[in-house]
């Protein structure tokens, strides 16, 4: 990230800060991302933390408080030298969330319009949208208008309306959130093979961490405004970098056992994390993800193991969640098998500790070497 | 990795001059901004500095007053303030005028209120028979000039007393008294008539949203059906009443057509037609005192009930979801009320056009005798008049007014529509709040001020030359510049609803085509806009072409349009002509309102006061 990065292709955001003023909190704050080319990067946090922002003031939409972006190496935006490419010169593409296809053209003039642009030859026109049109199944709709066309349809049109031109840039809003399962699932596969066609950098914004792990290269998670981990798909589930994104990554909330607190689970915390090369003054809360319990019926409750009531089994087609009482505490787990568990059972569990999760009073992960 | 160990690292941000610069350059980078600046200017120069000027000149000396006001051209006098409010001749140019007004729009609010609110509650909320019908029917006499009225009723009432044609009345053998025949009752009558529409629209409309479910919940709380419709009923339907009075007001103090052909034969003045007297006189400064009055009264009803309908807002959108529109059930009332509407359309649509119209085909009025009709004043030769010899379909004079029309109503009606876009534009995307702002505001001003004193305005900015721009007196630029000012209130409001409406995703994608600014105005922005340019246009040509109090001083013979041609008919006591013209008007009118209502995007409520 030093100088060296200027010769870079890719995207790279530095210390960018976003504030939309009226005494607003920053929408976007201090935020550093260097994404690299042909990189498929998945912007992934809740609702209204700066996913969407972000998107715009890369497309040049939005301006910025301060800080600096580069495409390519080339600053088109920096508020110390006072440099702002315009978002017609930057030769992007961008899907919007409502895919704003243009009501007043043929689905064939809003993918032509963009090429026109360029001034690319009629007969070479012809060609390429009869191409992308092709690849997306919509040649049978070309002379309709968006109005006349279902909602997957249109979304088809705004991704050939895009890719028509070929940016080095693809920036997706949430695209598929419009669609039904089936759908959805068509595209994402749709997706994957644009982008390892294309060779192009995507930025993807989404709050659907399966969409974000099944999706990505690389995901960026953000919360507040603040980029909270930046890694890949595996790292941020498995090494989540702060409790943020151990709680909001996973299909299951992540159990959370806090330190501070007095009783059997933290008894039992306390003793197994003896065993383990930490600190145990530094650890102000344990996760540990339903999926790593290891459940096993009765049998003699010693350190590693825990001693636990099954409050209630629920199936989840193949799987079932099972919830637990630890003296008063209560616990998922996720088991594949409940040979020899029912309601009301005594049970034991433990963890592998490569899936303890720690963190310290400032919620940031600490790792076990 | 984590964003928040590089927060160390953040560069020396927050110079306020950086962001600034910055700013500046994102601002610049496409001519948004360029553009509000030069239509900020545009409207500054041709709505604000008009207005200005005249209330300057009610309190500088006049070139030709200089011995009478003590003081040298341009300086400052309160001579023509004391002359036109407390000096010998005031009663007769402002008092009583002044009088006059509050007088007919008191009356004329009174009528409209009481007669509108009921016809308005039929049309919305009962089983009235021809329901449909009747809501349009209701709305014809809005279709019409004002002044056409005025000429339907000298044509049935009229009396010997100012010579000219016989009138209806007296054809069958009686001899209308003076005050039937001219003055405040039939001014009062006539304005009533061709206002009720606004007050049936406004408090129909009102009605329609209005839910049922809370008269019933009161209803249910023990209050009896007088308890409801004044407790609760009356207080929420405040507003429009209110909006609908302000409105009429409004217009009553502008309307110059009537009182000209009903109350100036019989010296009877309104505040504008003693405007028109004072400008034809050539008294600048008397006649920006009038103007300045008329705008002062115009512009505080228009912000009262601005004021009014802000605290209003906030529980107009009471019942918006889940609400119960019963219909009242008229029963043995049913008739009495289908007799009353049908009335009403009869006195006020029927007689008037009927009127007019035989007058027309008539030699003698009110004579219906096969020896006694006649299409000479259409289409005939050789009449025995002095100047117009011929049909008013074979007058050079009345085809030149017509084109006349046409072409500067139409292009002031094209530039304002176009113009209202890209200010609806500039408000909705200039970053620069204060563009928006200053935009949003000058544009409305005409609103405020009532077409003569508009026109008022005018004269006293362009009747001489300044700087590079000549005189522009009895030219047609005048008109047009004057038409497409007064166009903008309703075009640029036309034009914000329109761009709020599309949001910024559209022209976002452009941008992101590679499109640029003029790119994006032509190929995306106007062409999405079509339905709503159209109706930005026709509706305020409609009203234009009707319109008389804006041209009567603008115009001369030269530059005739429809309507100052049929005042000059009417002058001249060419009266068949004149009614001729007037329904020739009326044809175009409707026929325009027709298309509007054809191409559907627009309810001719909207329109009102545009
Ligand atoms: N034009 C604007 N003016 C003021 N505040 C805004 C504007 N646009 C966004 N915000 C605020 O900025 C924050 C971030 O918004 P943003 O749209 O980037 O969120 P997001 O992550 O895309 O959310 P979502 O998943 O709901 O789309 C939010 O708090 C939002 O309210
Ligand atoms: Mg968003």
């Amino acid at each position: 990230m030093a100088s060296g990065a200027r010769e870079m292709s890719g995207v790279s955001i530095r210390s960018v800060t976003k504030n939309y003023g009226g005494g607003t909190p920053n929408a976007v704050a201090d935020l550093d991302l260097e994404i690299p080319e042909a990189e498929f990067l998945c912007l992934l946090g809740p609702s209204g933390c700066g996913k969407s922002t972000t998107l715009r003031m890369i497309a040049g939409l939005e301006n910025l408080s301060s800080g600096e972006i580069l495409i390519d190496g080339v600053t088109v935006d920096s508020v110390e030298k006072g440099i702002f490419v315009r978002p017609e010169d930057r030769n992007m593409g961008l899907v919007f969330q409502n895919y704003a296809l243009w009501p007043h053209m043929t689905v064939e003039q809003n993918i032509e319009f963009g090429l026109k642009i360029r001034k690319i030859p009629q007969p070479e026109r012809q060609r390429r949208i009869g191409e992308v049109a092709s690849t997306l199944g919509i040649e049978q709709y070309r002379r309709r208008y968006p109005s006349e066309i279902s909602g997957g349809q249109q979304q088809r049109v705004a991704l050939a309306r895009m890719i028509a031109v070929s940016p080095r840039i693809i920036l997706l809003d949430e695209p598929l959130s419009n669609l039904d399962a089936k759908l959805r699932l068509d595209m994402r596969a749709e997706l994957k093979r644009i982008h390892s066609e294309l060779g192009s950098t995507f930025i993807f914004v989404t709050h659907d961490q399966w969409e974000a792990m099944t999706l990505a290269t690389t995901i960026a998670v953000m919360n507040e405004g603040r980029l909270q981990q930046l890694g890949k798909p595996e790292d941020i589930y498995e090494r989540p970098a702060n409790r943020f994104v151990a709680e909001f990554v996973g299909t299951l909330p992540i159990n959370i056992i806090e330190m501070a607190d007095d009783g059997a689970l933290k008894a039992w915390m306390s003793a197994y994390l003896s065993h383990l090369p930490v600190n145990p003054s530094e650890i102000a809360s344990v996760g540990l993800r339903p999926q790593s319990l290891d459940l096993r019926p009765a049998g003699a409750a010693d350190t590693p193991r825990c001693a636990a009531t099954i409050l209630d089994i629920v199936p989840t087609g193949g799987n079932w969640i099972v919830e637990l009482d630890v003296g008063g505490e209560r616990l998922l787990a996720l088991s594949g098998d409940i040979d020899g568990l029912a309601t009301g059972r005594q049970v034991t569990f433990t963890v592998d500790r490569k899936h303890v999760h720690l963190f310290d009073s400032g919620s940031s992960r600490i790792n076990v070497v | 990795m984590i964003g928040n160990s590089a927060q160390a690292r953040r560069p020396a941000s927050g110079r306020a001059i950086d962001r600034l610069r910055y700013r500046t350059r994102t601002w610049l980078s496409e001519p948004t901004i360029v553009f509000g600046l030069l239509l900020s200017c545009l409207f500054a120069y041709f709505i604000l500095a008009p207005v200005m000027m005249m209330l300057v000149d009610a309190i500088t000396v006049d070139f030709a007053d200089q011995n009478r006001a003590g003081g040298a051209e341009g300086a400052f006098t309160g001579y023509y303030l004391h002359r036109a409010l407390a000096s010998r001749i005031s009663p007769y140019i402002f008092w009583t005028p002044l009088l006059n007004t509050a007088i007919v729009s008191f009356c004329v609010i009174a009528i409209t209120l009481a007669l509108g609110s009921l016809l308005g509650w039929l049309v919305s909320r009962t089983d009235l028979l021809g329901k449909r019908w009747f809501s349009t029917a209701l709305v014809v006499p809005y279709m019409v000039p004002s002044w056409t009225f005025a000429l339907a009723w000298l044509a049935l009432f009229r009396n010997r007393k100012i010579g000219g044609l016989n009138s209806w009345v007296e054809s069958l053998g009686f001899s209308p008294p003076d005050w039937l025949s001219y003055g405040i009752v039939p001014i009062t009558i006539i304005l009533a008539l061709h206002y009720l529409p606004f007050v049936i629209l406004l408090v129909g409309n009102a009605l329609r949203q209005f839910d049922s479910q809370l008269e019933d919940s009161a209803r249910s709380l023990g209050a009896s059906p007088r308890i409801v419709a004044f407790r609760i009923v009356l207080p929420l339907l405040r507003p429009s009443i209110i909006s609908a009075a302000t409105l009429v007001f409004a217009k009553c103090l502008g309307d110059v057509g009537v009182t000209y052909i009903l109350g100036v034969p019989v010296k009877v003045d309104l505040l504008a037609t003693s405007l028109l007297r004072t400008i034809s006189t050539g008294q600048d400064g008397m006649s920006a005192v009038i103007a300045g009055a008329i705008i002062i009264l115009g512009a505080a009803s228009v912000l009262i009930d601005m004021r009014l309908l802000k605290t209003a807002q906030r529980y107009v959108t009471i019942g918006a979801k889940g609400a119960i529109h019963r219909t009242v059930r008229l029963g043995r009332w049913q008739w009495p009320a289908v007799t009353f509407a049908a009335a009403v359309v009869f006195v006020s649509a029927v007689v008037p056009l009927f009127a007019l119209f035989l007058t027309t085909v008539m030699r003698t009025p009110g004579i219906i005798s096969a020896g006694n009709l006649t299409l000479e004043f259409w289409i005939g030769h050789d009449l025995d008049t002095t100047a117009l010899r011929q049909g008013i379909l074979l007058t050079g004079e009345f085809w030149v007014a017509t084109w006349n029309t046409v072409w500067m109503v139409g292009v002031a009606s094209v530039a304002a529509g176009l113009l209202g876009l890209f200010v609806g534009y500039v408000v909705v995307r200039s970053p620069v709040a204060a563009v928006a702002a200053f935009l949003k505001q000058v544009t409305f001003l005409p609103y405020l001020v009532p077409g003569i004193a508009f026109a008022a305005a005018y004269l006293s900015m362009f009747a001489t030359p300044h700087g590079p721009i000549p005189s522009l007196y009895g030219t047609t630029a005048i008109l047009v510049l004057a038409l497409f000012a007064s166009q903008m209130p309703f075009a640029s409001r036309a034009g914000i609803a329109a761009m709020m409406q599309m949001g910024k995703e559209p022209e976002e994608a452009a941008k992101i085509a590679g499109a640029g600014w003029w790119r994006r105005a032509v190929a995306i922005v106007l062409p999405i806009h079509r339905g709503s340019l159209v109706s930005g246009i026709l509706l305020p040509f409609i009203s234009g072409i009707k319109g008389l109090s804006l041209v009567i001083l603008l115009a001369v013979p030269g530059t005739d349009l429809l309507t100052t041609y049929a005042v000059r008919l009417v002058d001249y006591g060419y009266t068949q002509a004149a009614n001729a013209v007037a329904i020739m008007i009326c044809v175009v009118a409707f026929a325009g309102t027709w298309v509007v209502q054809k191409i559907g995007r627009s309810n001719l409520a909207d329109g009102i006061g545009g």
